[in-house]
């Protein structure tokens, strides 16, 4: 398990980095598209598609980091005072069914890709395989990192707990 | 009937089980396609495509420059200038939280980035001064309350993407109601802090007021840009939101020279990490939107909801407890996505103004973040102040009164609501 953190760690760090690129360029982008259209009075072609497509490419990547950090907003309240035992079942049952939704994303997320290769966007003409790519990309990122979450949740079940100070 | 049946029947087997609210959106909807035999390619399709969208785009913008303004140095002046501006009255040091929650909710879209920027600063400046820690840390609770309510909010780009309406009306529409739920709180504190002889410094005179405003100015005059902007027809609310975080650049580099090059990794990662929650719920929910809008639902519940009553009075009061009940469970981004392509058709066809209709959900669902057991502001009030969520969740008591006061106004009476929208209209 130790050897796959470090892996885990080093794709999430590799992961918000591409993200925080995405987002940068993003943001660059549509001041850039302000920029163009009162001093320069030409207004770009492609900003806003491109923007369009990075914040995608964002917010799925960043849905993963997310995972990782246990961003994510659930409701544990219930779980959260249940027995030991059975907090321990319904961490299986919980994490079992992210990981279909997760396998979902991947399998039709690539099933999507291959379908939109030859696609191509209104604006720059770029395959739409690229942007639909993010999702089976993400949901590997997002699997890999439950499957170690719902470990330490099965081996310490008081990580699940409602936030704030008890 | 069964597709609706298994839609929400699972979803909130789901949410119970403390599954993802993304996720569990995402589960249900696919659970419900299994049934009606449609492929599972628009599960992706749909995600990417709610996604893929420009006004949306305001979202990660919007946290880029609460985030920029943090680093940079402008909540401390707008808790100088709320002090030099309120400190000096009875219960000075809560006031001034209020006050500054309401400052900083002019530069901040989400309420739990308000609370716990006023509440590391105040909360230990009101210990230091012996208020009482439960009460403190209700009172920094509370003041993230106007977070989503005064322009720039989260939840209101949500709800004008998913209502179709003008983000730029929703964010107008957000001052009165702000600025009536901060006030009243403020009274509030007066009155117990009266009570309890909690007393103010001394007033520092006009000088060190106009000096303090002055400081903080750059930062109070954020939203006016981004209004200006907008009805101005200079740029789109997406744009304002962009030219917000390099104005944050620009003063927090320039003008107050806290901003650090440094600070930009850290900025970035809390800016996608909090774009992203509210994004893959926003995705999902544009999935299970999608399917609810074929399966005709919306169309069932109004139907529905018209044969019982017609009376918009009733509809608008069965919306408060509904949503009451949702903000105590989901926090509002989540609840506006799952709940608005029911609710705001019922609205218009009953000749209630989308606009309106949205502040007041968005109102109510602010009024979610400071309700056990599931409140955001709560929570970060907690952490901040170390006092536990079961006394936190009795010193709030007061405020809720005073905020469901508020909202019953607010409800009837529209003005406070519309007058500025309409002013611009």
């Amino acid at each position: 398990m130790k050897a796959y953190k470090n892996l885990l760690d080093a794709v999430n760090r590799g992961t918000l980095w591409i993200a925080i690129l995405a987002a940068a360029v993003m943001s660059v982008l549509v001041i850039l598209q302000v920029v163009f259209r009162y001093a320069i009075q030409s207004s770009l072609s492609f900003s806003e598609e491109l923007a369009r497509f990075l914040f995608v490419w964002t917010a799925f990547l960043g849905s993963a980091v997310a995972l990782a950090k246990r961003a994510h907003v659930s409701i544990e309240i219930v779980v959260a005072h249940l027995p030991r035992k059975l907090k321990r079942g319904a961490i299986l049952v919980t994490n079992g069914l992210g990981a279909i939704f997760f396998l979902i994303l991947i399998v039709y997320g690539i099933l999507m890709t291959i379908r939109t290769l030859d696609q191509t966007s209104a604006a720059m003409e770029l395959s739409m395989g690229f942007v639909y790519v993010v999702v089976p990309l993400s949901g590997l990122i997002m699997l890999m990192n439950l499957v170690y979450n719902g470990y330490e949740e099965f081996m310490n079940p008081d990580i699940i707990k409602s936030e704030g100070v008890e | 009937m069964m597709i609706p049946l298994i839609l929400f029947g699972s979803l909130a087997i789901l949410l119970v089980l403390n599954v993802p609210i993304a996720v569990a959106l995402g589960l249900a909807t696919t659970f419900a396609l299994l049934q009606s035999g449609l492929p599972l390619l628009v599960v992706v399709q749909r995600m990417v495509t709610a996604n893929d969208s420009f006004p949306l785009l305001a979202i990660p913008f919007f946290m880029l420059a609460g985030s920029i303004m943090t680093y940079g140095g402008v909540s401390k002046r707008l808790v100088a200038f709320a002090d030099a501006l309120v400190g000096w009255l009875t219960g000075g040091l809560g006031i001034v939280s209020n006050v500054s929650g309401m400052f900083f909710s002019a530069i901040s879209g989400s309420s739990a980035a308000t609370t716990a920027a006023v509440g590391s600063v105040m909360f230990p400046e009101m210990e230091k001064r012996g208020y009482d820690r439960s009460f403190s840390a209700a009172i920094i609770a509370a003041a993230g309350e106007t977070g989503i309510i005064i322009p720039p909010s989260v939840p209101m780009v949500v709800y004008g993407v998913i209502a179709g309406v003008s983000i730029g009306d929703m964010f107008l529409g957000g001052f009165g109601p702000g600025i009536l739920m901060g006030t009243t709180m403020a009274v509030l504190v007066y009155f117990v802090s009266r009570r309890h002889g909690y007393k103010g410094s001394s007033f520092g005179g006009l000088r060190k007021l106009g000096k303090s405003f002055l400081d903080a100015l750059w930062g109070i005059l954020m939203p006016v840009i981004i209004l200006g902007g907008i009805y101005g027809g200079i740029f789109t609310p997406t744009e304002a939101a962009a030219i917000a975080s390099l104005y944050g650049v620009l003063i927090g580099f320039f003008v107050y020279k806290d901003l650090k090059v440094s600070h930009f990794p850290k900025i970035m990662q809390s800016t996608i990490v909090s774009t992203a929650v509210v994004m893959f719920i926003m995705n999902s929910a544009g999935l299970f939107g999608w399917l609810i809008a074929r399966e005709q639902i919306p169309d069932a519940f109004a139907r529905f909801f018209v044969s019982i009553s017609s009376n918009p009075t009733v509809f608008l009061m069965l919306v408060n407890v509904l949503l009451l009940f949702t903000g105590m469970f989901l926090n509002a981004s989540a609840a506006i996505t799952i709940l608005a392509p029911i609710l705001v058709p019922v609205a218009i066809q009953l000749g209630i103004d989308p606009v309106f209709f949205g502040v007041i959900v968005v109102c109510n669902l602010a009024i979610g973040c400071l309700t056990p057991p599931v409140g955001v502001d709560l929570f970060v009030a907690s952490t901040i102040s170390g006092v536990s969520m079961a006394r936190l969740s009795r010193a709030i008591v007061p405020f809720l009164v005073v905020l469901i006061a508020d909202l019953v106004v607010l409800t009837y009476v529209p003005a406070i609501t519309m007058w500025l929208p309409n002013l611009m209209r």
